[in-house]
């Protein structure tokens, strides 16, 4: 399930990595250097897109180029999340707990398990749609995120939008579903209902611009990459 | 700015009120900005909230990162201008807060207000199709109730309850769109007919343009039933079709449980007048609800802060009263002018009204007293003081016991004039406020906090006098399990077999010519009287349990301790004599004295002993110093005063005096120096108990 996009050179971000972080580590993290993005969804809420394969989650601080930050008392690398084929692995770099168990060695994300990070932060890791790989962090605890958003997806193929609460980014005043999706690594969005993107109608699938705005019969959003 | 937000084009499409508001499933209209754009200079919108009936309200961010919210208002009347101004400055906890109302380039304007992430009610409802738990919807209610009585009191009706306009932030209910209110005013209730709220919640009157603060307990009503039961109580295919209900329908409230059936149906009433008179007296109908099983919360630290301003503001009316009080203590039953009624507690041994000049300083001076013995003297002094006091006591006891008696005559006559006095100017039985130049109210509080009963912040500190064993003070004491019970009560029964030694052999020293066998004698009863006491109250410790009950297990002990007495004379062969000149106001016949009434006059004597004082309060773990003047003093005098007012002859052996209350000060003395005691400076439980009551 999980696409095969090539990796988009001029998209990349550079991490810094604290002195003494594992080559390993830094590879990972440059194959995730696909830009983030967020979802400002109107009357719904805003969602931080993670792409690529490996998330790293860590306290925001200015200079901490982490792919989820939060503020909490937390470390700056402190767990990270990786997507294989077979699903979800949690990576712990300091005190983490699953479902209330700490956690030394990669463990296997299951649906609706809760991650605790250094005994303050939880967050609940979702799977919700049984034909998409994509995942969404929602923190429980009253922790922010920075930037300040709802929830983070861990994007893998699409993202579904729509009145089920089996979709990713649940919209309860929907009534067809809107799916986003990664098209030769960029960002391209689909509706059940004809779509107007920056003010152009589509029927077809239309690929989005760094900033773009999407309304459809029955919601409206904006994409903002970072 | 943002190339593609779309600009002047649609915005008459959406300008219309939205009377009916939003249903959850209906389709909300466009938002006019679009994230990224910036129509209110310093302010960068990320996405659009919601819709209300009067504008959009936006998610922004300003130049310097403060997150708000950005209402636009279309439609700006004067009227609603001068509101939303009017609001601008309104503190409360449980009202979302205004920051500034702007205009920009279009002369729209904007309110900028506090953004609440969070889940609204309506977002709760929803999740719990079939209500929610009465505890969470109570919890809800108090929240709501504590913000929009706030509101009343500056004179604003919010108009437009929903649950779609209340807010948990961390679990702190936040009342929203109150900016947009009415002012309560005559001129106005009928100046406007246009329709403003939600229909499902809007009250019968308004179709008459009236708008009192009563629409907005309807309202309250209107959302209770529908958080305990999922649905509004009126529903309908049209919005005509459900007003129609709410002038005429009664609503079905028979899926609801008493109380809750009949609050709402009070609270839903059709006549204005036959609803609560106020939000914060709808709360107090509804039971109490443990705090900490709800995931909301009122705000009762910070509301107790705040409302001594919001009285300064607004001025009290018993309703503020029972706000407050409901809002500080959530989990007690408040009453309209409890708090006004607290004067029972203060002074230890007086029933003197607050306000009068004479209780006060009666009061006072107690009070300064026992502090003074509480915190300046220590425990060797104490012992000495009592001792002397003991000696002296029979010496000066027939002129103190007239000078009193006189006294209290004479008081008794000035008391009853006093008032009918005050009752004159006052007006009879009205609850009197707390007024900050009212010197007992101090002293009321410090007795409170002495007796480290820890008072609910601002709750009603009758209740406190009622149970001193008051639960956060009873959670505070360590929990022992019945061994350590039984291992400490054997240290104290130890303990207070030597210290009764030593105090009888203090006490037949100085007042009983020392003899060896009536050493013995008192020894006995004290040291019986004392493991009489210590024994029970060692199974009570830590319950609060019924003063009646616990008195008719102390009369037991006293006939016990009666008849250990009377034995231990007759085996002893003690004499007892009588020593000082002090007979008994009510003397029988002295030609009825004889052997066989012995043992009942004992009985009786130490009976009545045990039954009318509370012995076991010499016993509290919580009491406020470990040997107390005024409680070792009542005990004493309670002696003398039983045996002054016992109808029996002097020559009936130990029963002349000053045997008996001898006994009574030794197993006094004894009890409280052997019973376990939480000193508040040394200990945590009792700290933290001292702490949260001050």
């Amino acid at each position: 399930m999980v696409a095969n996009f090539s990796h988009s050179a001029t998209h990349s971000t550079i991490h810094r990595f604290p002195a003494g972080h594992s080559a390993a580590l830094q590879s990972t993290m440059k194959q995730s250097g696909r830009r983030h993005f967020v979802i400002w969804m109107d009357a719904v809420g805003g969602f931080l897109v993670c792409r690529g394969d490996h998330v790293h989650l860590g306290q925001a601080v200015p200079g901490n180029r982490v792919d989820v930050p939060l503020q909490a008392d937390i470390s700056r690398h402190h767990a990270s999340i990786r997507r294989d084929q077979e699903g979800y692995l949690l990576l712990p770099n300091a005190r983490v707990l699953l479902d209330g168990q700490l956690i030394a060695q990669p463990t296997t994300l299951c649906d609706g398990q809760e991650i605790d990070l250094g005994g303050a932060v939880k967050l609940e890791f979702r799977r919700p749609h049984p034909l998409s790989a994509t995942a969404r962090l929602t923190v429980k605890s009253h922790h922010r995120l920075s930037p300040p958003v709802d929830a983070v997806l861990l994007l893998a193929d699409s993202c579904v939008i729509g009145p089920a609460t089996t979709s990713h980014i649940v919209a309860r005043q929907m009534t067809s579903e809107a799916v986003l999706f990664e098209q030769d690594g960029k960002l391209a969005m689909r509706g059940a209902q004809p779509l107007t993107i920056d003010g152009t109608e589509h029927v077809q699938p239309g690929l989005l611009a760094e900033q773009s705005r999407v309304s459809g019969e029955d919601f409206s959003l904006s994409v903002e990459s970072l | 700015m943002n190339p593609h937000a779309t600009e002047q084009d649609d915005r008459d499409a959406t300008g219309e009120p939205v009377v009916a508001g939003q249903r959850r499933g209906e389709v909300p209209s466009r938002f006019t900005y679009a994230s990224g754009s910036a129509p209110l200079p310093g302010y960068t919108i990320k996405r659009g909230v919601g819709q209300g009936g009067f504008g959009e309200v936006y998610y922004a961010v300003s130049d310097g990162g403060k997150e708000v919210a950005l209402k636009l208002i279309r439609r700006s009347l004067d009227v609603e201008l001068r509101g939303v101004v009017q609001c601008l400055n309104l503190k409360h906890p449980h009202l979302l807060d205004l920051y500034d109302i702007r205009t920009d380039e279009r002369d729209d304007h904007w309110v900028v207000m506090e953004f609440v992430n969070g889940d609204s009610l309506e977002d709760l409802i929803s999740d719990h199709p079939e209500g929610m738990p009465v505890g969470e919807a109570t919890a809800w209610m108090q929240g709501i109730a504590a913000g929009v009585g706030y509101l009343h009191e500056c004179g604003i009706v919010h108009r437009d309850l929903k649950p779609g306009n209340i807010f948990s932030d961390r679990g702190l209910v936040k009342v929203g769109d109150y900016g947009l209110s009415k002012f309560i005013s005559c001129s106005r209730r009928s100046g406007q007919t246009e329709s403003v709220g939600t229909v499902h919640y809007m009250a019968p009157e308004i179709a008459n343009g009236r708008y009192g603060k009563e629409i907005d307990v309807y309202a309250l009503g209107v959302m209770l039933y529908e958080m305990l039961t999922g649905h509004v109580p009126f529903e309908g295919e049209s919005v005509g079709e459900v007003l129609m209900k709410h002038l005429t329908a009664t609503p079905d409230v028979s899926r609801l449980s008493e109380p809750y059936r009949s609050i709402v149906a009070k609270a839903l009433a059709k006549d204005p007048a036959a609803r609560y008179a106020s939000a914060a007296e709808l709360v107090t109908a509804l039971p109490p609800v443990d705090p900490d099983n709800s995931r909301v919360h009122a705000a009762a630290r910070v509301a107790a802060r705040a409302i001594p301003v919001a009285e300064s503001v607004a001025g009290r009316s018993p309703e503020v009263e029972a706000a407050s009080a409901a809002a500080a203590s959530p989990g007690a039953t408040a009453s309209p002018g409890a708090t006004g009624k607290a004067h029972e507690v203060a002074g230890s041994g007086g029933d003197d009204g607050r306000g009068e000049p004479i209780a006060e300083f009666v009061n006072d001076t107690f009070s300064q007293l026992g502090h003074a013995w509480n915190n300046n003297v220590n425990t060797p002094a104490k012992i000495l003081i009592i001792v002397l006091g003991v000696w002296l006591l029979p010496a000066i006891s027939g002129p103190l016991i007239g000078a009193l008696v006189t006294f209290g005559v004479i008081y008794l006559f000035y008391r009853i004039l006093w008032q009918i006095f005050v009752w004159l100017s006052d007006g009879p039985a009205e609850p009197r406020g707390p007024s900050p130049a009212s010197s007992a109210h101090v002293v009321e509080a410090k007795t409170v906090a002495d007796a480290k009963c820890a008072a609910p912040v601002g709750g009603s500190a009758r209740r406190v006098h009622r149970r001193k064993w008051h639960p956060p003070a009873l959670r505070a004491l360590p929990i022992k399990s019945p061994r350590e019970r039984f291992t400490e009560l054997l240290g104290s029964l130890a303990l207070g077999a030597v210290v009764c030694l030593v105090t009888c052999l203090a006490l037949s020293m100085l007042l009983g010519k020392f003899a060896v066998d009536r050493f013995a004698w008192l020894s006995i009863v004290s040291i019986a009287g004392t493991w009489g006491v210590l024994i029970p109250t060692k199974f009570w410790e830590g319950t609060g349990g019924e003063a009646s009950l616990r008195r008719f297990w102390m009369l037991v002990m006293g006939l016990g301790l009666g008849a250990i007495a009377f034995a231990a004379q007759e085996v002893l062969l003690v004499e007892l004599p009588h020593m000082f000149e002090v007979e008994p106001f009510f003397v029988a016949d002295p030609q009825s004295s004889g052997a066989t009434h012995s043992l009942l006059s004992y009985l009786t004597y130490f009976g009545f002993l045990m039954l009318i004082m509370r012995w076991w309060k010499l016993a509290d773990p919580l009491r406020n110093s470990r040997v107390g003047l005024w409680r070792t003093a009542v005990c004493v005098t309670t002696a003398i005063g039983l045996y002054l007012f016992w109808p029996f002859p002097q020559d009936w052996g130990m029963l002349a005096q000053p045997w008996g209350f001898m006994a009574a000060a030794a197993i006094a003395v004894a009890t409280q120096l052997a019973s376990p005691w939480l000193d508040p400076q040394k200990s945590e439980p009792a700290k933290s108990v001292a702490a949260s009551s001050a």
